[in-house]
């Protein structure tokens, strides 16, 4: 049952003013800043974990519920008036998924409310997936691995992405998008690069386990930093099979080309 | 086997299965309405004409739409393409609506159908008549 509420929460209405207030255009909005932001007056965790995001949101006025059965969607996010926002997401996500997922729509809702906090803000339409959906993945990246504690963490690892996948329940592939940001090439860290791939499937297909090899396109490259130990320990096709483990779809090539 | 089968013959059999229900569960929770031979022969395509009560229960029991019940038995026809197409422009243009979609391109048409499912929950406003049904 939705709870009563206002048709802008008065805690997200407060976050989206104050974020929001000196900045024109989403070409100002940094997406690690909003992060840091949001976990800031929210006092999430580094890391933070399904419990965490759903208090977040139900902090910010955002209502949590089940897409319709048989929705060909992961998730999407709502808002009509008179209704507090809403983010739907599918039954069958858990873990990683979900909180990925939550985030993602979090931000998308956080974007309608700087629309409607600060009207002569030129943001970003959210149904525009085109441009939309590329910000929201960074920012779900930026809120569930914190930019501090995620470089500090990959530093002690040696940069091993399987490991810290394990240690912070990520996935590889999501870890792996993640570190190219966070050790972009040209960041002076002292650790072996290598080139990347991912794949993915249409999400229809990945949640009844109906994909196949030739379903999958390629989403995301980069070059980025490696761990020594999974650059020259594991090939490709454990990668691979690591990260489809992981992610239940995102399916993982790299390539070693440099060590340093 | 299961590509000769009835659509709703696998879509019960996997909603039964997703719900980790047996027969004998169901037709306990459908208080005897739907007894495990009937629900065993509707799966393995024996029974091809359940009564519309039959399903309304079954949707009830699996909690999904009717109307998606409906449709595997054939009884209404899913809406075309056209017809979601209209309904999402009307989405589209109501300013006073805003979504977004975990979704790396445009939307298909099932996509687009969930939309307009979620703005017709949350404005009780009726685009599809085959959508509506599912308030059953």
């Amino acid at each position: 049952m939705r709870p009563q509420s206002s048709s802008f929460p008065p805690t997200l209405r407060e976050f989206a003013d104050r974020f929001i207030r000196d900045l024109d255009s989403h070409d100002q909005v940094d997406e690690e800043d909003l992060a840091e932001d949001l976990r800031s007056f929210l006092r999430l965790p580094p890391f933070p974990g399904e419990q965490s995001l759903r208090r977040a949101c139900r902090e910010l006025g955002i209502v949590i519920e089940w897409l319709p059965y048989g929705s060909t969607l992961p998730a999407a996010n709502t808002w009509a008036p008179s209704q507090p926002p809403t983010i739907s997401l599918d039954r069958s996500l858990h873990g990683s998924q979900l909180e990925q997922k939550l985030s993602h729509e979090a931000r998308e809702v956080l974007e309608h409310a700087f629309h409607r906090v600060k009207p002569a803000y030129r943001g970003l339409d959210p149904r525009d997936n085109h441009e939309m959906h590329r910000v929201s993945q960074r920012f779900a990246g930026a809120l569930l691995l914190s930019t501090g504690a995620a470089r500090m963490f990959l530093r002690e690892l040696e940069f091993d992405v399987v490991e810290f996948s394990r240690l912070k329940q990520r996935s590889v592939p999501s870890t792996l998008v993640r570190l190219h940001e966070l050790f972009p090439l040209g960041s002076g860290a002292d650790c072996p690069r290598a080139a990347f791939w991912l794949f993915e499937a249409p999400w229809a297909l990945v949640k009844n386990h109906a994909s196949s090899f030739a379903d999958y396109q390629m989403k995301y490259w980069g070059s980025q930093t490696v761990s020594r130990r999974a650059g020259t320990g594991l090939s490709t096709t454990s990668c691979a099979t690591i990260s489809c483990r992981s992610t239940g779809g995102l399916y993982m090539m790299w390539r070693s080309f440099h060590m340093l | 086997m299961n590509e000769q089968l009835p659509p709703l013959a696998t879509f019960l059999a996997d909603l039964r299965e997703k719900r980790g229900l047996s027969l004998r569960q169901v037709e306990r929770a459908s208080s005897g309405e739907v007894s495990n031979v009937y629900l065993s022969q509707l799966e393995n395509g024996k029974r091809l004409d359940p009564h519309p009560r039959i399903l309304t229960s079954l949707a009830r029991i699996y909690e999904v739409p009717v109307r998606l019940l409906f449709e595997k038995a054939g009884y209404w026809d899913a809406p075309s393409a056209d017809e979601i197409n209209t309904a999402f422009r009307q989405v589209l243009a109501d300013s006073d609506f805003q979504f977004g979609t975990h979704f790396p391109s445009d939307l298909d048409d099932a996509a687009k159908r969930t939309i307009i499912t979620l703005y017709e929950r949350a404005t009780k406003k009726v685009l599809l008549q085959k959508n509506a049904a599912a308030e059953l």
